[in-house]
């Protein structure tokens, strides 16, 4: 931006400085031309005067002057340019003036300088040579100017005369006075030596003028004019030199002017111009300056902006930092060290995945410390901390480059080992592992004892990824544990088969199966012993899983109870019972009673007699249609006590199941209105030689007639059995024996086979 | 210029007509020839005199003519030669034609009005003029300037500051001035100074109050710087030889208000037409040397 301002600047003065010396070159050769013009035209005025003059001497005749001079002298008196007139002879003596008291005596001299004339110049008038004259000028200025004419006549010894005119210098000053030199100007007649024979400017004749140095050089003598141009120093002046030489008339017309005069005019465009110029130049400068300045406020501008950029950016970084710091932070575990489940689960996947690739074992190792809580409990937090510290570094200390470390909280530390091991590299590493935490631990001045158990799990062998593969290793470490602490197992496939992947999907789709109907009621026929007649079915549910096929409420049942879904299926069951026996009377097939299996949980239910009430009476069934089965622990809750009451009251009625078995004593049973008691089969299964063999059984069904309550047995499965029973006094039976559980659908068929029999018996 | 050559072939065709020529004392001329220093523009002189032709030519019954002469000296030349018969010259003039002819006789002088430069009277002063805005205030302060002057031969324009003026500062002109310009005439010399070509000015007291007179400058345009001892005013000169019967003729004619003598006696912003001799010029003798 300044290049360019200086570069205008400095096109603006060169320009400037270029236009001077040019209209200054312009106005010298101008001035130089109107010069040589006015010394051509003097000199031909000059010129045409001298021949004059030769006009004139060609009238007078020597003779014809002398007598009658009168002619002559009126002719020169009237002339304005010549004002005397003289004749001299060959040698330069006078024969005759016009003003004889003011003529030249001889001339002599100027005729010796004559003699080296050309004598083709034949007659034209010279101005002679001033340094030859005899007249002394002390009295003033020359004020005529001499011209020499060669007369045409000759005397008596035939020697050509001369005639001598002079001519008034006023008159050709006079030419002059309206001529416009130009100040300080002035015209120079010169001999043809160059030295002066008069001076003069508009203003007049010049006298005591600075003397001009000779400057015409090489003329030709018969040249008639010749023009040129110098420049001279003049006091210190410098002027212009023009000149107009006749040298075939002796004389020259010379034109000085000083430069400065010349150039005068041209000062004051000059100055304007430079007037300009300058206040160009200050724009210019101006301009820039304001350019420069704001560009070097966009500059600054600019740098603020890259500066906060730069801030920005570090800010970013930092950002960046911090929450890589957070992050590795929330990614690792501040007590020990190592990684959090978080930050391992993700670490191991990758890691895991890359072994994978290698075709390398891993081994995930589950590491549990074994009486942590109590050491926490007995020694303080602080000192709790200071171990899982302690476990953490001897952890870490033992780990290979690759492997990775976490701690998945309380007590729990996870190894994945990477790497080309073995399999027994892997035990070697892992029995090292147990025996260094197993070492004592110095903390806090104490010692400390503890060991880890440590699960095993390979991969690919026991699992692909890692969620399986910590599930294995867990197991593994339950089964360390088990099998005593401080110890490592590998994970074996019959610690967990699929059960918890089982229930885990079973638990899923409890909502579906209720809703698609998976559950179904299989009926197992209660035999009466002593009419032996079917008097009604225990139903028993079971679950037609899309998956696992038809599952057995043992499977499902606890999951069921644990997780709350029981309610749900109870009175499901409930409800299936009820529509079945509705279908059944529907389609005239002979079931009058069905048995449910009540969960505890349900019996403990509020509302649960409602329930059932509002279902059987939604289905139109009869009280006496309906029996709840219950297990004895069920009695113990108080809200189930009403409940059974309630239900009591509403005609429904209650057996009690797994009698001999569960946790109530008989003192119980008198509280309890349940109108049946159901023999667990663990008790019926002993009976096998005579009704004898179990006293408890005896007794019990003793004890139920005494208090007016049947008695069911459940579980028989031999003839031998179904006697024995029958002696001892039980009044129905059930069991494999007489039938399996069945589904409705064959429940008729089977009613007509079992009566057939019978009628045959 | 081709004029002049013209009227020399005329009069070489004439000649036989001049052959006669004119004889010293000749009391019939066939013509007055009349000249004066060309004091001013010889054309405006030319009109003034025009009064005093008429009056000089009614009363002699003889034409008279003006010549024109580009300079002083060549008025001096023509009256020395004869070739005039009368010649109106400056003192000094007067004397360098005195000087080399004895015969030429000063007959008559105008009386000047009275002007801010010269008296009322037949004497003026050679001035030393400078611009009123220079710097200059006594002679001593011109040194090294440029004068102007008028003609060689004039009295108060160069003869007087020459021999005058040199006494005063004690140095001959050349040595005192830094540059001499002959201007011509009187008129010519205000001009150059009133153009400022020149620092100062030789002039008649008598010009500069015609000049005054004339309105081209006004009373604070000049300073003067010097003035010189009285000079008597322009002679009218007889050439020798000129007829006596003539001469007194002439010289009545002059002297004698009449109408013309005062039309004349007006262009020349004079009062009268005096008598005058050489005692009156005496002075200036020893000046001319």
């Amino acid at each position: 931006m300044i290049l360019l301002g200086g570069v205008m600047v400095l096109f603006i003065w060169g320009l400037f400085l270029f236009q001077g010396s040019a209209s200054r070159q312009e106005t010298l050769e101008a001035r130089l031309a109107e010069n040589r013009n006015l010394a051509l035209i003097i000199s031909e005025n000059l010129k045409q005067m001298t021949d004059r003059a030769h006009a004139m001497a060609s009238l007078v005749n020597s003779e014809q002057a002398a007598s009658a001079p009168e002619r002559l002298l009126t002719l020169l008196a009237k002339d304005p340019v010549f004002t005397r007139l003289a004749i001299y002879g060959s040698d330069g003596e006078r024969v005759f003036a016009s003003h004889p008291g003011s003529a030249r005596p001889s001339i002599h001299r100027w005729l010796a300088a004559m003699e080296n004339r050309s004598p083709q110049l034949g007659a034209a008038p010279v101005l002679p040579l001033k340094a030859a004259d005899d007249r002394a000028s002390d009295r003033g200025p020359h004020w005529r100017l001499p011209f020499l004419v060669p007369a045409d006549w000759a005397d008596d010894s035939g020697a050509t005369q001369w005639i001598l005119v002079e001519l008034d210098i006023g008159y050709l000053a006079g030419l002059l006075q309206h001529v416009e030199l130009g100040q300080g100007a002035f015209i120079q007649v010169q001999d043809a030596n160059g030295d002066e024979w008069m001076r003069a400017d508009s203003s007049g004749v010049i006298v005591d003028g600075p003397r001009v140095p000779k400057a015409i050089v090489g003329t030709e003598p018969t040249a008639s004019v010749k023009t040129g141009a110098a420049t001279l120093e003049l006091a210190g002046e410098s002027y212009q030199y023009v000149y107009a030489a006749r040298p075939s008339h002796g004389f020259s017309i010379v034109v000085l002017q000083p430069v400065s005069h010349i150039l005068a005019p041209l000062y004051h465009a000059q100055q304007t111009q430079l007037a300009v110029n300058s206040s160009m130049t200050l724009l210019v400068a101006c301009i820039v300056i304001w350019l420069v300045r704001v560009l070097q406020q966009q500059q600054r501008g600019l740098q603020a902006l890259q500066l906060s950029e730069n801030r920005n950016q570090e800010l970013i970084e930092r950002l960046a930092g911090e929450h890589a710091r957070s992050s590795r932070a929330a990614s690792i575990d501040h007590l020990s060290g190592l990684y959090n489940r978080r930050q391992f689960m993700d670490v191991a996947a990758q890691a895991l995945a890359q072994q994978r690739r290698r075709r390398c074992l891993s081994a995930l190792l589950f590491i549990d410390l074994d009486r942590f809580k109590s050491i926490n409990d007995s020694l303080g937090h602080h000192v709790g901390d200071l171990l899982l510290q302690a476990v953490a570094g001897r952890i870490q200390h033992r780990l290979g480059e690759q492997d990775i470390a976490a701690r998945f909280g309380g007590d729990e530390f996870v190894i994945l080992l990477i790497g080309d091991r073995t399999e027994s590299d892997i035990e070697q590493w892992a029995a090292g592992l147990v025996q260094h935490l197993s070492a004592v631990y110095k903390l806090e001045g104490m010692e400390i004892n503890n060991s880890p158990s440590v699960g095993i799990a390979i991969s690919p062998r026991d699992g692909q990824n890692l969620g399986d593969l910590v599930r294995g290793a867990d197991a593994a470490m339950y089964s360390a544990k088990k099998a005593g602490r401080g110890q490592y197992r590998f994970y074996d496939e019959s610690l967990n088969p699929n059960n918890e992947i089982e229930e885990f999907h079973l638990e899923q789709s409890f909502a579906d199966a209720l809703r698609n109907h998976e559950f179904v009621l299989h009926y197992q026929p209660q035999v009466c012993l002593e009419t032996m007649s079917i008097i009604g079915y225990e139903t028993l549910v079971r679950w037609q899983h899309p998956r696992f096929g038809l599952l057995f409420p043992d499977r499902f049942i606890p999951l069921a109870e644990k997780t709350g879904f029981i309610l749900a299926l109870g009175l499901e069951v409930v409800r299936l019972a009820c529509e079945q026996l509705l279908a059944w009377r529907d389609d005239g097939v002979g079931v009058h009673c069905l048995a449910v299996n009540v969960s505890p949980i349900q019996l403990a239910q509020p509302d649960f007699c409602q329930q059932v009430r509002d279902l059987m009476a939604g289905y139109g069934l009869a009280a006496g249609q309906l029996e709840l089965e219950i297990t004895e622990t069920a009695i113990l809750d108080a809200q189930a006590m009403d409940n059974l009451h309630c239900l009591k009251d509403a005609g429904i009625r209650l057996s009690l199941d797994d009698f001999g078995t569960g946790y109530s004593g008989l003192a119980h049973l008198e509280a309890v209105p349940v109108d049946k008691l159901k023999l667990d089969r663990s008790l019926i299964a002993r009976i096998c030689n005579s009704h004898d063999d179990s006293p408890v059984v005896s007794s019990t069904i003793i004890l139920a007639k005494r208090m007016n309550l049947e008695v069911v047995a459940e579980g028989v499965e031999t003839p031998e059995q179904l006697v024995h029973l029958k002696v001892a006094g039980c009044d129905i039976a059930q069991g494999y024996h007489l039938s399996r559980p069945m589904p409705a659908t064959e429940v008729p068929s089977f009613i007509s086979t079992f009566n057939r029999l019978q009628e045959s018996a | 210029m081709t004029l002049r050559l013209l009227a020399l072939i005329w009069l070489c065709l004439g000649t036989p007509v001049w052959a006669a020529g004119q004889p010293t004392g000749n009391c019939s001329p066939d013509r007055l020839l009349f000249t004066m220093i060309p004091k001013k523009d010889m054309d405006e002189q030319l009109q003034e005199y025009q009064p005093l032709t008429r009056l000089l030519s009614d009363g002699l019954g003889l034409p008279v003519e003006i010549v024109r002469s580009s300079s002083y000296e060549s008025a001096v030349d023509a009256l020395v030669s004869g070739a005039v018969d009368v010649a109106v010259l400056g003192p000094a003039a007067y004397i360098m034609a005195r000087t080399r002819d004895t015969g030429i006789k000063p007959f008559a002088s105008l009386a000047v009005q009275p002007g801010t430069y010269t008296p009322a009277g037949s004497f003026y002063y050679s001035l030393l003029l400078v611009n009123a805005d220079s710097p200059s205030r006594q002679p001593a302060d011109l040194e090294g300037a440029r004068v102007a002057l008028t003609d060689p031969a004039s009295t108060s324009g160069a003869l007087i500051p020459k021999t005058e003026f040199s006494t005063v500062v004690s140095r001959p002109l050349s040595g005192f001035f830094g540059g001499q310009l002959y201007a011509g005439g009187h008129d010519k010399a205000m001009d150059a100074l009133l153009a400022r070509d020149v620092d100062a000015a030789f002039v008649s007291s008598s010009r500069v109050d015609e000049y005054l007179a004339r309105g081209i400058i006004d009373e604070n345009t000049f300073r003067v710087i010097w003035r010189s001892s009285p000079l008597h005013y322009d002679p009218f000169v007889f050439r020798s030889g000129l007829c006596d019967s003539l001469k007194q003729e002439i010289q009545t004619l002059m002297t004698t208000p009449s109408e013309r003598r005062r039309a004349f006696l007006e262009s020349q912003q004079a009062t009268d037409i005096t008598r005058v001799d050489h005692s009156d010029y005496r002075p200036l003798e020893r000046l001319v040397e």
